[in-house]
């Protein structure tokens, strides 16, 4: 059975963006911070990029969002964040 | 967030790894900032045990930074209410103990009586503390009155109120003094007091006499109505008007160096002598900026 992302994603004025539904964080840096949500990743491109709050339900991401990205989940080949 | 106030922590390495690690024990974290290749975040105090308990489990390395938020402030500011407290009490009790009179001491008294002197200040001084400023004049005044008593005054020190006193001269029959010598004026001005130890006054409070004016007659009058002649003696203090001329510098305004002239007026004042005012103009005298000084002071003349 194919999984789909039933969270939601609400972008405010490129300045903020939350995430609900994610399903952990995978990669943190002030120009991109990527979660993993069902069926793939979620990439928020951009800078100055903070995390305002993260639990697990909601994650809410501020700065000068450039771009919001998802990818199809791969085939997992090894750790690639801890 | 209950507890009221968050905790602030840092870990060195692996933020992602720590973040899901307290997502997936229900823990928010907010306020994550990226520091090299670790993190920063908060916990609210109700679940940073938790937190905590989850790192540790999880071999996360982390270090409590601080406390913020409203309580973390409160808890702050009752440490520092409580300096202040402590603070305020020291200065108020030191203030009392400084204000506060410990005793009253008189010199100059050698046929007057110092009991009546002791009883007179207390009278009028009934308070046990006396502040900086305090006006004596109702005291020095009453002091006169006594018996003996030709000139008063009362000051603080310390804590000890000092009363001095001169006396009159005894009341024996004078005989003609071979050196009958006025007092004559040192310098010009208006009398604002005048207490004769010895001879007659010519002039009165409020009188403006020039320089070398008599100010006391070298003679008293006996109760026979002879005039017997001694040497005139007394306290005599004046208005007096001290002028001062400088050139003005190319350079500086003009009010500093009134002020440094006036500054150093004062520092060079004779004992005694106090500036009441002053005032300035600036000349123009053969292309040449002159600033006069005018300075107005009461000194004995």
């Amino acid at each position: 059975m194919k999984e789909i992302f039933l969270g939601t994603v609400t972008v405010e004025g490129w300045e903020k963006v939350k995430i609900e539904g994610q399903k952990g964080i995978i990669g943190y840096s002030a120009e991109e911070v990527a979660f993993r949500v069902p069926g793939g990743l979620l990439r928020i491109r951009g800078n100055a990029l903070n995390i305002d709050e993260i639990s697990a339900e909601i994650a809410v991401v501020s700065g000068r969002i450039e771009g919001v990205d998802r990818e199809k989940a791969k085939p997992p080949k090894s750790r690639a964040y801890r | 967030m209950k507890g009221g106030f968050r905790i602030r922590y840092f870990i060195e390495r692996h933020p992602c790894f720590a973040l899901n690690k307290l997502c997936g024990a229900g823990v928010t974290a907010k306020a994550v900032r990226r520091e090299g290749e670790g993190a920063s975040f908060s916990l609210g105090s109700d679940e940073a045990d938790r937190g905590e308990r989850v790192m540790l489990g999880s071999g996360v390395k982390f270090v409590r930074l601080y406390e913020s938020g409203f309580f973390a402030h409160l808890k702050a500011l009752k440490g520092k209410a409580a300096l202040l407290v402590s603070l305020a009490a020291a200065i108020a009790g030191t203030a009392l103990y400084s204000f506060s009179v410990d005793s009253v001491r008189v010199t100059g008294v050698n046929r007057v009586d110092e009991n009546a002197v002791l009883e007179m200040v207390r009278e009028e001084l009934p308070s046990p503390f006396i502040l900086p400023g305090e006006d004596f004049s109702a005291a020095e005044r009453k002091l006169l009155n006594i018996d003996g008593v030709a000139y008063a005054s009362v000051g603080k020190s310390g804590r000890d109120i000092i009363v001095k006193i001169v006396e009159e001269l005894p009341e024996v029959p004078l005989l003609n003094t071979q050196n009958p010598i006025p007092l004559p004026a040192k310098e010009g001005g208006v009398i604002t007091k005048i207490v004769v130890l010895n001879g007659t006054k010519r002039v009165e409070a409020g009188d403006t006499v020039t320089k070398g004016e008599i100010l006391i007659e070298p003679f008293i009058v006996s109760d026979s109505g002879e005039r017997i002649a001694t040497r005139a003696m007394g306290i005599v203090e004046a208005k007096v008007r001290r002028t001062e001329r400088v050139e003005c510098p190319a350079e500086g305004s003009a009010a500093e160096l009134v002020l440094e002239r006036k500054e150093a007026f004062e520092a060079a004042l004779e004992e005694g002598a106090r500036l009441i005012d002053y005032s300035f103009e600036v000349k123009k005298v053969d292309k040449k900026a002159y600033l006069d000084l005018y300075y107005d002071i009461i000194t004995r003349i």
